[in-house]
């Protein structure tokens, strides 16, 4: 089923998010050269906005291709990746954190856990690299 | 400091120790385990997600044993904060042990608060909960309210009249620590 455009829905979906975040981010450099030549603290709240605005554009923009991206695609093995290797850094951040204040049997486990998914991130790295060196 | 306590007893040491801060099992680690069940379940979410889109992609494979370990993970992760939440629950004779206490549920209300022990820190509808607690998507919402709320009532006669928490527009949840607190 082809949208008037000649895009399938889900591609339309993808690609107005890329759109976004694309204006976002040209939004948050115009912004930036400003902050550079002036103090003005609108101009500074206005920067931590749009900084903000961006990252959840990025959040969105991630999530459509995991949905709805084809597997085919090399961009699509990118985002999953990043992704995958975002949220194994959130575990061995988190439980390295906890882990000095833990007790004895938790603090064994913990450490099995951030091995473990440290070995794993570094596996989604290198495939990461490789979907993006297919990428190019 | 370290060469005051040699010499000391093993039994003195030990109560030493416990008394350190942050190394109260029982008060500190609650959220964390809860915490790290959150992160490992949307791991294991993304994972799936990626399997299920790229089913005859050759990085598929690899990707099918991480998320086995990482379920083995969040099952011991879940079990463990079931164990450190101190409610055990009989899933055979329906019976909850909390605190040193007993209590009879019926098979309804052990697998439904299993089931929210098992997944802390988020929301469940009551959709969600039928389908997923107790496999039955044909409860109506209104009945999903009436377990919970019968659960509720009976949970104070042990002490956990706060552990499901309702959220407006979000749903139920768990509050593990809520029990504990109350001790």
């Amino acid at each position: 089923m082809s949208s008037r455009s000649g895009l399938i829905p889900s591609e339309s979906i993808i690609t107005s998010r890329l759109l976004v975040l694309q204006s976002k981010r040209l939004m948050l450099d115009s912004i930036e050269r400003r902050l550079e030549t002036s103090n003005s603290p609108g101009v500074k709240r206005r920067f931590e906005e749009l900084r903000n605005e961006t990252d959840a554009a990025q959040d969105r923009y991630r999530r459509a291709l995991l949905e709805w991206g084809s597997s085919d695609d090399t961009d699509y093995w990118v985002m999953a990746y990043t992704r995958l290797i975002d949220k194994g850094n959130v575990i061995v951040k988190k439980m390295r954190e906890a882990n000095l204040m833990l007790p004895p049997r938790e603090r064994y486990q913990v450490s099995a856990d951030i091995e473990m998914m440290e070995h794993l991130v570094e596996g989604w790295i290198g495939s990461l690299r490789r979907s993006m060196a297919a990428a190019v | 400091m370290y060469r005051q306590v040699q010499g000391v007893p093993i039994k003195e040491l030990e109560r030493e120790l416990s008394g350190l801060p942050g190394e109260d099992l029982n008060t500190s680690v609650l959220p964390e385990v809860a915490g790290w069940i959150s992160i490992y379940e949307e791991l294991a979410a993304v994972l799936r997600s990626v399997i299920s889109r790229a089913d005859s992609n050759p990085e598929v494979p690899e990707l099918k044993r991480s998320l086995l370990m990482i379920e083995q993970r969040l099952a011991a992760w879940r079990d463990r904060h079931a164990e450190i939440a101190g409610v055990v629950i009989d899933s055979k004779a329906h019976t909850l042990t909390y605190a040193g206490k007993s209590l009879r549920l019926t098979r309804r209300e052990a697998d439904l608060l299993d089931f929210l022990l098992r997944h802390p820190r988020r929301p469940f509808t009551s959709k969600q909960l039928a389908t997923l607690a107790w496999q039955n998507s044909r409860l109506s919402d209104a009945q999903v309210r009436t377990y919970i709320m019968r659960l509720r009532t009976r949970l104070q006669e042990v002490g956990l009249g706060e552990v499901i928490t309702v959220a407006r527009n979000r749903g139920y949840g768990i509050n593990a620590a809520s029990g504990r607190a109350g001790e």
